[in-house]
């Protein structure tokens, strides 16, 4: 199994051993040339290959921007014209596939929340303070947030005040790291000990009481696998 | 399937990202690595859940850590009654009681009084197609998502009742990909529209939010 260097943010040192036995190989920049000229040939095994790559990333980018809503559509969209751009030879340089579909997928959403607002806006100007759209959250979603949120005041019950205002800080205030650790006497070990154990026990909590998953996940996965 | 790309995010990074605190080259490095490792999607789904369940539940701890009487629950309040009414305390706190009641039930909801709270909200890019949610008694941040907008070298934000009135503009401030504004408490409960609009355009609208106040 092939895999490539790919310098993201500080890198884990220890993240080969994370690495899962279905995840296949990363095609390098030459692969990803071969890959894009059988696109250009036409090779639908080439457009199988392309959507098996990519096409969970694409929907986990998409539904996290734009929500769960008509997703299928919207990754189907995408894919399309990342497949049509690569047979008109939009794509100059095929070894930079990655950053290409990110670019497309960016559009994507731009557009998406273009029309939306375009829309949303055409509907105020028919019917000025009449009619509003119900776009609050579905039940269910609203209902795992809720979960979620529960299981965390258990996390924050459970742990001094001191800490509470530290994840505060940070999470809530956005406070930087290096300010807090000053006004809080930490040290930076100490700052990442607490977020970590607060991570872990929200995660251990949450397993043990979420017999799903997030609709997100759910979504993802549904057409992931097909 | 996914695919093997090492090394893998850190958790500094992700939670940066996941708070839009990354910068854009660094954000888009990471945008592509996310394109490609379903480790790192989960990981930042299981991040977003954290942050996303935290920013709902502080507040509420806070609040109820704020609200907790230091001492036992109407310990204080008997003590008070009975010097005052020595004689015939029941009747006479009951109808003190009922009459409070009565006053509070009449009196019209926004004269009703609420704690102030200072409240940090971030409207991201219309994320679920969802309104976000504060209340009258809130002192309003409010963080716009400039996710996927042209950088412009002036925005204005305006805040729009639902009959389209504008109650409230002003400057932002950049954080990041952000755009902070601080709008205050709002008087009236309602629906409300967010919108970002280029100040050099004769502000033409570049984004809209949702936001739901409610008593």
């Amino acid at each position: 199994m092939t895999s490539v260097r790919n310098d993201v943010g500080d890198a884990e040192s220890n993240s080969q051993s994370m690495s899962t036995p279905e995840t296949p190989s990363v095609p390098d920049g030459s692969q990803w040339r071969v890959l894009v000229e059988r696109i250009q040939s036409g090779d639908n095994s080439a457009m199988e290959e392309l959507y098996s790559l990519f096409s969970r990333g694409i929907r986990f980018y998409l539904c996290r921007q734009l929500g769960p809503q008509e997703l299928d559509d919207k990754v189907h969209d995408t894919f399309l014209i990342v497949v049509q751009a690569i047979q008109r030879g939009d794509l100059r340089e095929p070894e930079r596939l990655m950053g290409f579909i990110r670019t497309v997928v960016r559009r994507q959403v731009a557009a998406f929340i273009d029309n939306a607002v375009h829309s949303r806006r055409e509907q105020m100007d028919l019917e000025t303070g009449v009619s509003i759209a119900d776009n609050r959250q579905n039940p269910e979603q609203n209902a795992i947030i809720e979960q979620q949120a529960g299981i965390m005041k258990e996390v924050l019950d459970d742990i001094s005040s001191r800490d509470r205002e530290i994840l505060t800080r940070f999470y809530l205030h956005e406070q930087p790291q290096e300010q807090i650790c000053q006004e809080m006497n930490l040290s930076e070990t100490q700052f990442r000990l607490l977020k970590s154990r607060a991570k872990a026990r929200f995660g251990e909590l949450g397993r043990k009481k979420l017999n799903r998953k997030s609709l997100n996940k759910l979504s993802m996965r549904n057409t992931a696998g097909s | 399937m996914g695919i093997i790309l090492e090394p893998h995010v850190s958790e500094d990074t992700l939670e940066r990202y996941a708070m839009g605190l990354l910068p854009p080259p660094e954000a888009a490095r990471l945008e592509e690595h996310l394109l490609g490792c379903h480790l790192c999607q989960d990981r930042l789904q299981e991040t977003d859940d954290f942050i996303q369940a935290f920013r709902i539940a502080a507040p509420r701890v806070a609040e109820e850590e704020r609200l907790r009487p230091q001492t036992k629950p109407g310990e204080w309040l008997r003590a008070a009654l009975s010097g005052l009414f020595a004689w015939r305390p029941l009747p006479v706190a009951g109808a003190l009681a009922a009459i409070a009641l009565a006053v509070f039930l009449a009196m019209p909801d926004s004269q009703r009084i609420h704690p102030v709270q200072t409240r940090v909200l971030d409207l991201r890019a219309i994320r679920s197609d969802a309104s976000a949610i504060a209340r009258v008694s809130d002192q309003l941040t409010l963080r716009l998502d400039l996710e996927g907008l042209q950088p412009e070298s002036g925005y204005r934000v305006e805040i729009a009742a639902s009959n389209g009135r504008i109650v409230w503009s002003g400057e932002g401030k950049l954080e990041g990909p952000m755009l902070a504004v601080s709008p205050g408490t709002f008087d009236e409960p309602g629906f409300y529209w967010v919108r970002i609009v280029n100040a050099r355009q004769q502000g033409s609208l570049l984004r809209e939010y949702a936001l739901e106040i409610r008593n």
